[in-house]
């Protein structure tokens, strides 16, 4: 009996050890798949994580939208940035709302900076990993760029439900992994 | 099992015989009885080189793919992504249906599975630009992976987890209600803790998981106790430091060396750090909360669980302290007085920090000064060397104090070197008497 009970929950754990990878995966490649895609300006710089290996940490351009009216925000709170696209084809988040929109893309956001007429957010894009050797080179193309022409790094996101995916970001409209590559020779 | 004891009981055992205390026989079944010693050290070393190899192999799996191939196309890492997994559940699952009899690989296959959960979530995370959110990583990895410390009987994943939650209630600095489930987490180790108390006491299995155990509870503490009331660290730490000490040197039975004591040693440290540590200035500083930072609108209800707890801990170590003191251990009692002097000094400290600070001078003198003692009475050179430490640190920390006049300093250390002739003719004396 203490047996057969050992191995049935040690096939439910081995079940649920796989399940929770497989539907992390199921997750992004649905709002790859089927997402709305959206451009966000970014800047890039390199950090690492020891876990997980090398990344460009992305600072998104969008850190402030106007409050609601008669709504209570409060630090960490989860709300709803509505997205719209701007003439240049940019993503700018048009309102927040506490509860979940009816009709369009939206993501979810955490509140950083409750009080005044304009709250601060935290839109959920914050990495996108690259190879090792590449990430630290990322920060550097994109000076260089910067520099010589307007900042134009942007990320590519498919959001679905209020999910975000990275999909890639670019430097004036070049792949960062090939603008690297270039960079090389 | 007590190796040091089987080893005295060999050495006696011919002796025994020859003096017809056994008969051979009886010799014979107690040999066969407790087996070779040196099987039992092998037996050891097999089990720490299979977590050691699972621990290297699964590591060097993590940091490889920490390269973030880009060649490898999204569908191709995502298949990547799973498959040390399934080869660690592959490998935990051969050992549980056709080795379960067999410590060294439960361990070691299970540290492997472990360690490959949380590769393959970090994979993921990575194929797909997963935004950092540690906390909720490192848990559901740590929930994923403590279930095999009870179906394994494997002690690595549960201490992988005591860190893992550690770290994870670190990041709740701010919001004492997330960080306070630290405990009931660091709980669901418990059985398995008592568990391997109860199979081995006299091995390392045991002595490993309290050590991760103390370690994760001295930064948890940190993070979840006393989040309300500016420099209530004092009295926390020093009563949990004293809880271990004197939980550890309880007189459980059949322990024989200190190194099956690690909540002991640990908290016979920390005591002697702590102890060191409010000697200065700035612990009673941070009481009048003049350099603590403002606790983040710490509502009251939200600082009812960690008060509970806070109230629990303190009056369990002014619990063991008594007893100690009723049993008239007294170099224990002495060491375990450390929260009772940190209330009183608390009490005192934010009106001025002058007086807890001469006051655990005073104790921290008395302790080693009392543990010199006792190393010279009971010829113990350990106990001598200990207490030698304790009051060169004190010695040297005073004179080099800037805050202390230097003609008072002067004066105080004269009166302490007087105070160690005269107590040292005295002894002499009195040994003199004897003889």
């Amino acid at each position: 009996m203490r047996k057969e009970l050992i191995i049935g929950v040690f096939i439910g754990l081995i079940i649920l050890q796989i399940g929770v990878p497989v539907s992390m995966i199921a997750k992004r490649e649905s709002t790859l798949r089927y997402g709305a895609a959206f451009k966000f300006k970014t800047a890039p710089v390199d950090p690492y994580d020891a876990f997980r290996g090398r990344y460009v940490a992305l600072r998104v351009d969008i850190n402030k939208v106007a409050k609601p009216d008669g709504v209570e925000l409060k630090y960490g709170q989860k709300v709803f940035a509505q997205l719209a696209v701007d003439q240049n084809g940019i993503a700018q988040v048009s309102q927040i709302t506490t509860q979940k929109p009816k009709e369009g893309s939206y993501l979810v956001a955490t509140i950083t900076y409750p009080s005044g007429s304009e709250v601060g957010i935290n839109l959920p894009i914050d990495r996108y990993y690259m190879e090792e050797r590449a990430a630290p080179r990322a920060e550097q193309v994109y000076r260089d760029h910067s520099r010589r022409e307007k900042q134009d790094a942007y990320v590519t996101v498919k959001v679905m439900d209020g999910f975000a995916v990275v999909d890639g970001l670019y430097i004036g409209d070049q792949r960062i992994e090939d603008a690297i590559r270039l960079n090389n020779k | 099992m007590n190796k040091k004891a089987v080893q005295w009981l060999y050495k006696e055992l011919p002796d025994l015989v020859s003096k017809g205390v056994l008969p051979q026989s009886a010799a014979d079944k107690l040999c066969e009885h407790y087996g070779d010693i040196k099987s039992m050290d092998k037996k050891w070393f097999v089990i720490l080189c299979s977590v050691l190899g699972a621990l290297l192999i699964g590591l060097g799996i993590i940091l490889i793919f920490g390269h973030n191939w880009e060649e490898l196309s999204r569908p191709v890492r995502a298949v990547l992504s799973l498959l040390p997994l399934m080869i660690g559940q592959a490998l935990a699952m051969w050992v549980v249906f056709k080795r379960p009899e067999s410590q060294a690989l439960k361990e070691g296959t299970a540290t492997f599975l472990s360690l490959m959960v949380g590769a393959s979530i970090a994979l993921i995370s990575q194929t797909y630009n997963i935004p950092g959110d540690t906390p909720t990583f490192i848990l559901t990895w740590m929930l994923l992976i403590v279930p095999l410390a009870y179906l394994m009987e494997a002690t690595i994943p549960a201490a992988i987890f005591v860190f893992g939650v550690s770290a994870w209630a670190c990041h709740f600095w701010n919001e004492p209600l997330k960080a306070f489930l630290f405990w009931p987490l660091l709980a669901v180790v418990v059985p398995h803790f008592i568990w391997s108390l109860q199979q081995e006491k006299y091995t390392i299995r045991a002595t490993i998981l309290a050590l991760v155990m103390t370690i994760g509870i001295f930064i948890g503490a940190g993070f979840t106790l006393g989040r309300s009331w500016p420099g209530a660290w004092i009295i926390i730490y020093s009563s949990l430091i004293s809880f271990f000490y004197l939980l550890g040197a309880w007189d459980f039975k059949g322990i024989s060396t200190n190194w099956q004591r690690p909540f002991q040693v640990l908290g016979g440290l920390g005591i002697f750090a702590m102890m060191f540590m409010l000697t200065f200035r700035f612990p009673w500083d941070s009481i009048t909360g003049r350099y603590s930072y403002a606790p983040n609108e710490i509502s009251s209800w939200a600082a009812i669980p960690d008060n509970i707890l806070t109230f629990l801990l303190v009056g369990g170590a002014l619990l063991l302290f008594f007893q100690y003191a009723k049993r008239q251990d007294w170099m224990r009692t002495l060491f375990g007085a450390l929260p009772l002097l940190a209330l009183i000094g608390y009490a005192f400290g934010g009106t001025s920090a002058v007086f807890p600070m001469f006051m655990f001078n005073v104790y921290l003198l008395s302790v080693s000064v009392f543990r010199l003692m006792t190393g010279i009475r009971t010829n113990s050179l350990s106990v001598i060397n200990t207490g030698m430490v304790m009051l060169s640190a004190l010695v040297l920390a005073r004179f080099f104090d800037s805050e202390i006049n230097f003609v008072l300093k002067g004066l105080v250390f004269i009166a302490i070197g007087i105070g160690f002739l005269v107590t040292n003719v005295g002894i002499l004396r009195r040994k003199g008497g004897a003889a």
